[in-house]
């Protein structure tokens, strides 16, 4: 019997990122785009789904991975209602969700009858940010009633995300909400972000995204070809 | 539970490399965590038994190194050394830091046992 030490200096999160990597591999061999929708609890991610799906229906097919820390599935059949396929991720109380789950999720997703997949987080603006899927964007939805300041206490969720939609603007009026000041934030975390102030209680700016992820979608369809 | 997750990891990369140099058994791990890092030895330590329950890892210990930290301030741009409970840039004292950390937890060795002899 021999004792010995092997030297390993590997990430502890290189597991996933191997996952994630087949995960994406798999998304552009179906031609699908998908979207890691991240946002704290309530800031409207169903809601935007919701929204998205009613409106690009019959011009792009849209799933969803929806995922909760309990078996309660009422968002997955919002955007079922709404015209979505959808499978539900219930992840035990886990605070995030890793590569592994979105491949689990896939074996029960017809991925080459999808155009555009959307991936609803866990509400939590800390450990999804840390957490690779596979998805090909991330998209952060502020809401106004969280409050001007989640830039400055978030930075690793607003610093790497590639879009960003503040929802709820219909709100504003009634709360406090300095935009100014919550896009300084982003500025110096993410400059040039691309963002979508909108409502989707009011459709405020809803055009504007539906446009932009409906591109998205067509595109990466496109490239399958 | 963002612990489970990272200790399951954790225990992949040891797994592994012991599997690779043909180890029967894993006897210890050695994680080392940034200071600035979110991860607490405390709480990975409570879920690794359990992440280790089922495999060649079953019963291996897991031991911590901590690596200094390096913050980023947001107002002023400097960067600076700090701990765990920074809160203020020392050099325009603003709030606003971020850590600097790309590798915020990573497997640094693993010690097994060999069959051979």
């Amino acid at each position: 019997m021999t004792v010995k030490t092997i030297q390993v200096a590997q990430n502890a999160l290189h597991a996933n990122r191997e996952i994630a990597l087949q995960n994406r591999a798999a998304l552009d061999s179906a031609g699908v785009v998908a979207v890691n929708l991240m946002a704290s609890p309530g800031a409207g991610k169903t809601s935007l789904i919701e929204r998205t799906v009613a409106e690009l229906k019959g011009q792009i097919r849209i799933g969803m991975i929806n995922s909760d820390t309990s078996p309660a599935a009422m968002d997955a059949e919002r955007a079922e209602r709404a015209g979505a396929v959808t499978v539900h991720l219930n992840t035990t109380g886990r605070c995030h969700l890793d590569a592994g789950m979105i491949r689990d999720a896939f074996a029960c997703l017809p991925l080459r009858e999808i155009d555009l997949l959307f991936v609803e987080n866990i509400g939590n603006l800390v450990c999804p940010a840390a957490w690779q899927l596979g998805t090909h964007l991330s998209v952060l939805i502020a809401s106004t009633p969280e409050g001007d300041d989640k830039p400055y206490k978030y930075p690793r969720m607003y610093g790497g995300a590639d879009a960003l939609v503040i929802n709820k603007i219909d709100l504003m009026p009634y709360v406090t909400f300095n935009l100014d000041y919550f896009r300084r934030g982003v500025e110096v975390l993410n400059q040039g972000l691309r963002t979508f102030p909108l409502s989707c209680r009011s459709g405020a700016g809803l055009t504007r995204w539906f446009d932009w992820i409906a591109y998205l979608a067509v595109r990466q369809h496109r490239s399958k070809d | 539970m963002h612990e489970l997750g990272v200790v399951e990891g954790i225990r992949e990369i040891a797994l592994l490399h012991a599997r690779s140099a043909g180890a029967s058994r894993i006897l210890s791990v050695r994680v080392a965590i940034a200071e600035s890092s979110k991860y607490l030895e405390d709480a990975l330590a409570m879920f690794w038994n359990e992440a280790c329950d089922v495999s060649e890892a079953s019963g291996a210990r897991i031991e911590f190194v901590l690596v200094p930290a390096e913050w980023l301030c947001l107002g002023c741009s400097k960067s600076f050394a700090g701990g765990r409970e920074v809160c203020r840039c020392p050099q325009c004292g603003s709030q606003w830091v971020k850590p600097v950390d790309a590798l915020e937890c990573y497997v640094e060795s693993i010690e097994v046992e060999t069959g051979g002899g």
